[in-house]
């Protein structure tokens, strides 16, 4: 289900160690009333998300049309599995999706934390800037990419009439979003546009926790502008780096919405991603309006749905690795 | 899970019922009440799920009718996209419609969503009889040896054209094209006269890409290439006809003949475009004329043609596809109600009426009379260049589907079609073979040795 | 508008920091060319962030000139915001067809209950797992931790027949659905949020009110609930846009029950039958846009001091 946060803040925030607190030797029941006040997060989670964690994993073992009763469906083992390691489309959406979230992590992050630098220096009007820049994170994707199929379309849409009518740095009108060399390109230029601005306030944040003294110290030792950053900001916010990081590698990895809307993963499969090509079996499914109708695959949509959870896990396992790994040093 | 039962037996309805009673205890003694309340929820209210706007406001207007008629009140849902999953929802949940449109059917009557209606149609003489033949036939109608769903529309393709565009590039407007090359030429004439307006020769909208059925597998077929072979019961995209067809469009895209931007518009979009009178030809099926004159309100003077053949003359008909199944819902409390509505429906005079009013072609053959005032409906009556074809194969969803096979070839420029049709071919038999292995189809079932493409008739 | 923590004075400026210290003995002229280096260095700055915040704002501009074109103009307006008949009809239309009142008080009922639940339920947890270090927390923790990995996407029909199960499709279940599912999906987030708040909260404190008798969840709603009020502010906000822009969880309950439907539903149904009147959806943008954006512009001061104050003292 879409949590109730935004794509890219979907996620948690670091993997906090919680404090250390002398363990006390008490009987199970004196720790009743924490029981009773995680009871119902526990129970939310346990009915609406592993619950439907297994079922998702159960049925990726299975030839199930979504239509009939699940338990009339035929067990394959790991046919659906076989199947989706030589799926060449699948490579196709997986190479896609991170691809995007690639760029996610080299465009949109340093940008948003020169953003954030920019606004921390002191300057006038920087809640001004702050809330402008925040903007595009509060709107919702479905109804933006909405939007923005108008704005890059080659009838009369803006970004057309910039090109080619006011600078004529173009030769005629580019379908921006229907043509395989700018589809993808276009949509993730959206999706950085749009995302931007909660990275940019997860950096802001961070650099206002930096002590100022620190900054006062190496002045007077006479260090420079790069200096300070490299020696006092850098370190000062890697811990939430880290975790900006793994929101926005989570959250791109999961990415669907802004792709369904403005290309539905064409043309061919140039802008499928993963999440995407799960629902082409779970969901959209095949034969629209055409003819002969289709026989519906939901088990091998689970298969493929159980196949980007685990890239997304090792994708953060890896990121967390370098991470640490990077702290330690 | 699998607890159907239990939890059916505390619907909506005992929730009700529990609720009426209650009232009629606080109401002590206000029998006059709880007799007019009981009186009320008495009257049959049949539920209509389907997946089909444009004729919603007819359809509606037929319900009412209906209504007055019986006393018989429909209650219409409707969804587009979605349609697959909250039909699928509505059964989980224990509120499945009374009546729905089949979209999967096979799946459906396996799943025992579906009421068979053989008994219904044998107590209503004359109403099977009135489909068109092929309506009811093993695989496409009939089930496990039952039937199942009666079929509202059997759509023809055709071209569409606007006149008025025609007459300002200095074309006929009175002579669509009849021909391949015809339609290449006319679309470049008008591309290249009225292109400074914004106006081109030939619409299509892609972004889903099953409208290449529509723009090429469909226009191959007078050629007589149908991408599935009845005869050898194999599939073969590589065929003459089919690589013709599509090679149409390739040229007509290199003459800057097409609107642009065609993965970016939906055939949605396509349509509004051709109804506001930025492209001078369109195909698309009998649905059209309701939705340029109804959805998009096009004030444009255009006019409803057969599709052209191709230069080497016709060697086959399109096919005229039957379906949108209505059928009961085995789970359904109102079955007779819901009977009586289709019957009424299925009716020849209420299928004229929807014929006539631009709706399309009807699945009751005489229905389609050819006579309407609404622009564009007089020439969708089917013709001798129309044919029912036989059952394809169920596939599953294939990937790629030779749509999206044929939309990269376009954007190749038709440099890789020999390459690209052969491999899609082997992806679809070998899919064909599989889902055969698998026992889910028998492929005796989609042979016919003595198919051709010009004389084959659908069994009555 | 008020100061916030981003304004907060600064001692010193970067650049005076350059010339003192960069250059120990300035002579008239470096000073000069400094000053001037310093003039151009916050003009490109403020250049390139006005250049920022334009490409922000534009799409906005953008849609509000584009939801008062006609259906004619739409098309051949381009770049230009100017509009030279306003079509307020446009809004007229979107407000009738997608019946924005009612889906507004829907919105809005669904939104504030969703609010609520994710406060209460977050914050207790959040609570619980920070002070007490029962059997069981660890397991609870990487449990958290493991599903925010999963797409929620793939969860909506398993999800579904759990709220079938449990007697809620149907009118207003339904909507108790929706409730449920969204405040499951924003569990993790705000919880390790908050317990990055309440880590910052010395345990003397609890010590302390533990001796003068305040029970464990007492200390909870009393003490502790009303010291991490921004981060609860940060949370609401993420929350609301959330809830408020939510899709898919919605659509599955909601679609078919009409009266019960939210505003970007309510929408999209619009936008699938007239797909293509853009002037309209961009009304209807719009609509659904106003609210969003008043309730950020009034809580976003919390916003930021509630990330700032614990999520990086972890």
């Amino acid at each position: 289900m879409d949590t109730a946060l935004p794509t890219s803040a979907q996620q948690t925030l670091p993997a906090v160690s919680p404090s250390r607190r002398p363990r006390r030797t008490t009987p199970l029941r004196s720790h009743l009333p924490a029981y009773l006040m995680v009871a119902p997060t526990v129970i939310l989670f346990l009915v609406f998300m592993v619950f439907p964690i297994a079922f998702v994993l159960y049925t990726s073992f299975l030839d199930w049309n979504g239509i009939g009763s699940v338990f009339d469906a035929s067990f394959t083992g790991v046919d659906n599995y076989t199947r989706l390691v030589q799926d060449p489309t699948w490579w196709t959406a997986v190479r896609n999706t991170v691809l995007y979230a690639v760029i996610k992590l080299v465009a949109e992050l340093p940008l948003a934390l020169v953003v954030a630098l920019t606004l921390n220096s002191g300057l006038r009007g920087s809640t001004l800037f702050r809330t402008i820049g925040f903007l595009p994170v509060i709107t919702s994707i479905a109804v933006v990419s909405l939007a923005f199929t108008f704005f890059f379309s080659p009838l009369g849409g803006a970004f057309n009439d910039l090109l080619f009518n006011r600078l004529g740095v173009i030769d005629e009108p580019i379908a921006f979003l229907g043509e395989r060399d700018y589809a993808f390109w276009t949509v993730t230029g959206v999706a950085v546009w749009h995302d931007l601005g909660i990275n940019m306030v997860f950096f802001l944040a961070a650099l206002q926790t930096v002590p100022r003294d620190l900054y006062d110290a190496a002045m007077v030792d006479g260090a420079g502008w790069w200096e300070k950053f490299r020696s006092i900001t850098v370190p000062a916010i890697r811990p939430i780096t880290a975790v900006i990081v793994t929101l926005s590698l989570a959250g791109s990895l999961k990415v669907f919405d802004y792709f369904a809307v403005m290309t539905g993963g064409g043309p061919g499969f140039s802008t499928t991603t993963m999440v995407l090509y799960m629902f082409r079996y779970t969901s959209f499914g095949g034969g629209g309006l055409s003819g002969a109708a289709t026989i519906p695959e939901v088990g091998y949509g689970s298969t493929i749905a159980i196949g980007l959870g685990l890239i997304i896990f090792a994708a953060v396992l890896i990121q967390q690795a370098i991470s640490r790994w990077q702290e330690g040093r | 899970m699998g607890k159907d039962g239990p939890r059916r037996a505390v619907s909506r309805r005992d929730i009700l019922k529990g609720t009426a009673a209650g009232a009629g205890a606080l109401a002590l003694g206000g029998a006059p009440f709880l007799n007019l309340r009981y009186g009320r929820a008495q009257a049959p209210k049949v539920t209509w799920m389907s997946n089909q706007r444009h004729d919603r406001a007819v359809k509606e207007a037929l319900f009412a009718q209906f209504k007055e008629q019986s006393g018989i009140e429909v209650e219409m849902q409707i969804f587009a996209d979605e349609y697959k999953d909250q039909l699928k929802l509505a059964f989980e949940a224990g509120n499945a419609p009374d009546i729905f449109n089949m979209n999967q059917p096979r799946q459906e009557v396996e799943a025992g969503w579906a009421q068979p209606l053989d008994e219904y149609l044998a107590a209503t003489p004359g109403l099977k009889e009135s489909f068109l033949p092929g309506a009811f036939v093993p695989n496409r109608g009939i089930w496990n040896g039952q039937t199942h769903g009666l079929p509202m529309y059997a759509q023809t393709m055709r071209l569409y054209y606007n006149r008025g565009i025609f007459e300002r590039a200095g074309l006929d407007p009175n002579t669509p094209p009849t021909t391949w090359t015809q339609m290449r030429e006319m679309s470049k004439t008008i591309s290249d006269e009225l292109k400074g307006e914004g106006v081109y020769g030939f619409i299509l909208g892609d972004k889903f890409t099953w409208v290449w059925w529509m723009n090429v597998a469909c226009p191959a077929q007078l050629a007589g290439a149908f991408y599935y072979d009845w005869k050898t019961g194999q599939y073969n995209f590589a065929q003459d006809g089919i690589k013709q067809a599509m090679q149409l469009m390739v040229d007509m895209e290199a003459d800057g003949s097409i609107f642009p931007g065609v993965h970016t518009l939906t055939d949605d979009d396509a349509r509004q475009q051709f109804s506001l009178g930025r492209a001078g030809m369109i195909i698309g099926g009998s649905w059209n004329p309701g939705v340029f004159n109804d959805q998009f309100q096009s004030t444009e003077d255009w006019e409803t043609a057969e599709l052209p053949l191709p230069d080497s003359g016709q060697k086959g008909r399109v096919q005229q596809g039957i379906g949108d199944r209505y059928t009961i819902s085995a789970a359904s409390q109102n079955k007779d109600a819901a009977w009586e509505v289709l019957k009424f429906m299925y009716s020849q005079p209420t299928m004229t009426s929807m014929f006539e009013q631009g709706m399309g072609v009807m699945g009751v053959a005489a229905a389609n009379t050819g006579e309407s005032t609404v622009r564009g409906v007089p020439k969708l009556a089917p013709t001798e260049r129309d044919v029912i074809i036989p059952p394809e194969p169920e596939l599953p969803t294939m990937t790629p589907d030779y749509q999206t096979v044929m939309q990269t070839i376009f954007d190749d420029k038709g440099s890789t079609m020999d390459q690209k049709l052969t491999e899609v071919t082997t992806a679809y038999n070998d899919a064909f073979a599989q889902v055969v292995a698998e026992g889910k189809i028998a492929q005796s079932d989609f042979v016919i040795p003595e198919f051709d493409p010009m004389t084959w008739q659908p069994p009555k | 508008m008020a100061t916030t923590p981003v304004q907060a004075p600064r001692p010193r400026s970067q650049s005076t920091v350059r010339t003192s210290y960069v250059v120990p003995t300035p002579s008239a002229a470096a000073v000069a060319r400094l000053r001037a280096l310093r003039l151009g260095w916050g003009g490109v700055r403020y250049g390139l962030l006005a250049l920022y915040m334009a490409l922000c704002l534009y799409p906005f501009l953008w849609m509000v000139a584009t939801s008062l074109r006609s259906s004619r103009s739409v098309f051949s307006s381009g770049l230009s915001l100017w509009v030279d008949a306003p079509q307020w009809q446009n809004y007229q239309d979107i407000w009738d067809a997608a019946n924005i009142p009612r889906a507004a008080t829907n919105t809005v009922i669904i939104t504030a209950v969703c609010m609520a639940a994710t406060i209460l339920t977050t914050s207790m947890s959040a609570y619980a797992l920070t002070r007490s270090d029962f059997p069981g927390r660890k397991f609870v923790m990487v449990a958290l931790l493991t599903t925010f990995l999963v797409p929620g996407e793939m969860l909506i029909i398993p999800t579904f027949y759990v709220n079938r199960s449990l007697n809620l499709i149907g009118d207003w279940k339904s909507v108790v659905a929706v409730i449920l599912v969204m405040t499951a999906g924003a569990q993790v987030f705000n919880i390790y949020l908050l317990i990055s708040h309440f880590q910052t909260l010395p345990a003397e404190l609890f010590d302390a009110a533990a001796v003068d008798g305040e029970s464990y969840f007492g200390a909870y709603r009393r003490i502790a609930f009303p010291l991490i009020r921004p981060a609860l502010a940060t949370i609401s906000l993420l929350t609301f846009m959330g809830v408020w822009n939510a899709y898919l969880v919605p659509l599955v309950y909601l679609s078919q029950v009409p009266d019960y439907q939210t505003l970007t539903i309510a929408l999209i149904q619009y936008s699938k039958q007239f797909q293509t009147l853009y002037h309209v959806m961009a009304a209807g943008a719009v609509v659904t846009l106003v609210p969003v954006v008043l309730v950020f512009v009034f809580l976003q001061r919390y916003f930021i001091r509630g990330l700032t104050e614990g999520a990086t003292k972890g």
